[in-house]
């Protein structure tokens, strides 16, 4: 297992091009609801840079402390991180969280999701989380996984997935159990099933971006980090992504972009050392 | 051929995505604005509580707007924020909780309605609304209540009331319908430009109205800068990502309490009543509803800034 980000040598580690490239996708004018629950802090990190260049209306939610648009410059080691609320503008109860997750108010047209990122121990072709546990039959499992929380919501609306750790382990063909609604089956399964509710957009992992194909709604490779290759991506995943002619490298990030995020989001160094790995 | 054809925009730098200008939207419109896309609506929704903290700048717009044939969920208890809008004929349908004025009396227009059947009237309840209304805040296909209502008469007033069988114990039980509105007003005594509203009274269903809503149009005494909002995050009753439009209306709750900012105007309730029941509603209606050229001659018409200070001081010499 090799560590890809190496602290203090590297020009920028991984977790900071990924805050970055989820930042990048975030820009535009319309109102955004960006972030949420637990261990996020890429992005928590994503999301406050995005609010503070291209996303003016993009609303930043630490899920576990409950806070709406904190405007942190050292980031918090998570969303329940109390020091998540410095200088929120509100703090929603937990009710809250599950009425607008069932009731899928954010897929509306003005609100949609921003740089939030799903993931899992699983996570197969279309995009199915699982947070349940590996093996079986239930309840022996080999790997007993943390549980469902609040991914149920992920049924209601589009969202993103973001994986630390890129390997045939975690990037499997179907998921053992399914916690998180991704594409399903694929094909129309999902809208049959949803009302017609779209399904996740973009996968964001150490290595490689992806999304999903218009028809199959199959994992599809969209561009591959600078230093890595389509064949080591390929090798470490462990179903068929769809893999385009021509994948061209993800834009590295600018010295305008890490002066940004180093100076005004993420002062502390924390996405220095988040420790990411493929393989 | 399985290439993909659209622009990513992880792709771009952000410096390239940047606006010329980083600028957050603001959601002020105006008082005339808000109230003409209420009348473009066909329900409303309301919180506030008896003759306190009622959206009653926004409601004289939409009168004067032309709102007609609409349906209102009031809050639980309604006082001139129900009838009004029933007097101008507003209103189609009301689900009825309780609207009068207390130890004032009856709500004259309400009853003349309900007596010449001009008006829909749903024999709801308390619980009715405000647990319709959560079910409509959270999707909820309907929200089940146990068998208490079989001592009532309401199942057989309120055909929204439906019986349905508990599959945990086999009995049957009663189902709310979720009670969804195109439209939720509200009072606030401060908001920010961009939504976060204050609510220093409140009974908590301005928040679940507010989530069952299509759209949320705030009206607030005053329009603060961030620094206030900030202050205490906890004090933000509606995140501004719950709202969609903000209309400062300095009083604009009289004449209604306006919790912890200015008194109920009791003299103005009194006098709305009598011109109701001395038949001179429509007199009631041009004076302070459509005549008025806008929220500050309102204001002027009622006693001006003498009577305002007036209401404020009693807040504070008890």
């Amino acid at each position: 297992m090799a560590e890809i980000a190496t602290p203090g040598t590297d020009r920028y580690s991984t977790a900071e091009l990924l805050a970055i490239l989820i930042a990048r996708s975030c820009a535009g004018d319309r109102e955004l609801m960006g972030s949420g629950g637990a261990n996020q802090v890429v992005s928590l990190a994503a999301n406050r840079l995005a609010q503070l260049t291209v996303a003016p209306n993009l609303w930043l939610f630490s899920g576990g402390a409950g806070v709406y648009n904190s405007k942190f410059d050292t980031l918090p080691i998570s969303t329940w991180d109390p020091r998540a609320g410095y200088g929120a503008e509100s703090k929603i109860l937990l009710i809250d969280v599950v009425d607008n997750g069932t009731k899928g108010r954010y897929p509306k047209d003005r609100i949609a999701r921003g740089g939030s990122g799903y993931g899992g121990i699983q996570v197969d072709k279309y995009g199915n989380i699982n947070m349940i546990g590996v093996g079986g039959p239930y309840p022996k499992l080999k790997v007993r996984g943390p549980g469902t929380v609040g991914t149920l919501w992920l049924c209601s609306g589009p969202n993103n997935i973001y994986i630390e750790h890129h390997n045939k382990r975690v990037l499997v063909e179907k998921v053992d159990y399914r916690s998180a609604a991704g594409w399903m089956d694929g094909w129309n399964s999902r809208h049959d099933t949803l009302d017609g509710r779209d399904g996740p957009q973009l996968v964001w992992t150490p290595i490689c971006v992806c999304d999903f194909t218009e028809d199959e709604h199959r994992m599809r490779l969209v561009s591959v980090h600078p230093g890595h290759t389509v064949e080591e991506v390929v090798a470490n995943t462990g179903f068929e992504l769809v893999v385009p002619d021509n994948v061209p490298t993800t834009t590295p990030p600018t010295d305008w972009e890490l002066n940004v995020l180093r100076t005004q989001v993420d002062r502390g160094g924390l996405l220095k050392k988040r420790r990411m790995t493929v393989g | 051929m399985n290439a993909p054809s659209k622009t990513y925009k992880h792709m771009i730098p952000l410096e390239q995505q940047a606006p010329e200008r980083l600028e957050r939207r603001s959601k002020l419109i105006s008082l005339d604005e808000a109230g003409r896309i209420i009348a473009s609506k066909t329900s409303l929704s309301l919180a506030g509580s008896h003759s306190a903290d009622a959206a009653m700048a926004l409601i004289r717009a939409a009168i004067k707007a032309g709102a007609k044939n609409m349906t209102m969920i009031p809050s639980v208890t309604t006082s001139i924020a129900g009838d009004l809008p029933i007097a101008a004929g507003m209103l189609k349908k009301l689900y009825l909780s309780y609207l009068g004025f207390e130890y004032l009396g009856l709500a004259p227009a309400f009853r003349k309605a309900a007596a010449e059947g001009t008006l829909d009237i749903v024999e709801a309840d308390e619980p009715f609304i405000i647990l319709g209304t959560q079910a409509a805040a959270g999707g909820r296909p309907f929200v089940p209540v146990q068998y208490l209502y079989e001592a009532l008469s309401l199942p057989a007033l309120n055909p929204e009331l439906k019986k349905v069988v508990d599959p945990f114990t086999g009995r049957e039980v009663y189902a709310i319908p979720p009670l969804k509105s195109d439209v939720f007003v509200m009072h606030a005594q401060v908001a920010d430009e961009y939504g976060n509203a204050q609510c220093w009274g409140g009974t908590g269903q301005e928040r679940d109205k507010a989530k069952a809503a299509d759209l949320v149009i705030v009206q607030a005494d005053e329009i603060v800068g961030s620094e206030v909002i900030t202050k205490d995050p906890a004090k933000t009753t509606i995140p501004g990502l719950w709202v969609d439009h903000v209309v400062h209306a300095p009083y604009g709750a009289h004449p209604t309490f306006s919790s912890a900012n200015y008194a109920v105007d009791e003299d103005h309730l009194k006098l709305y009543l009598s011109m109701m029941k001395d038949g001179a509603g429509d007199e009631y209606i041009r004076r302070y509803v459509t005549e008025p050229e806008d929220h500050f001659d309102y204001l002027e018409r009622v006693g001006g800034l003498r009577k305002m200070t007036q209401l404020r001081r009693m807040l504070t010499n008890s």
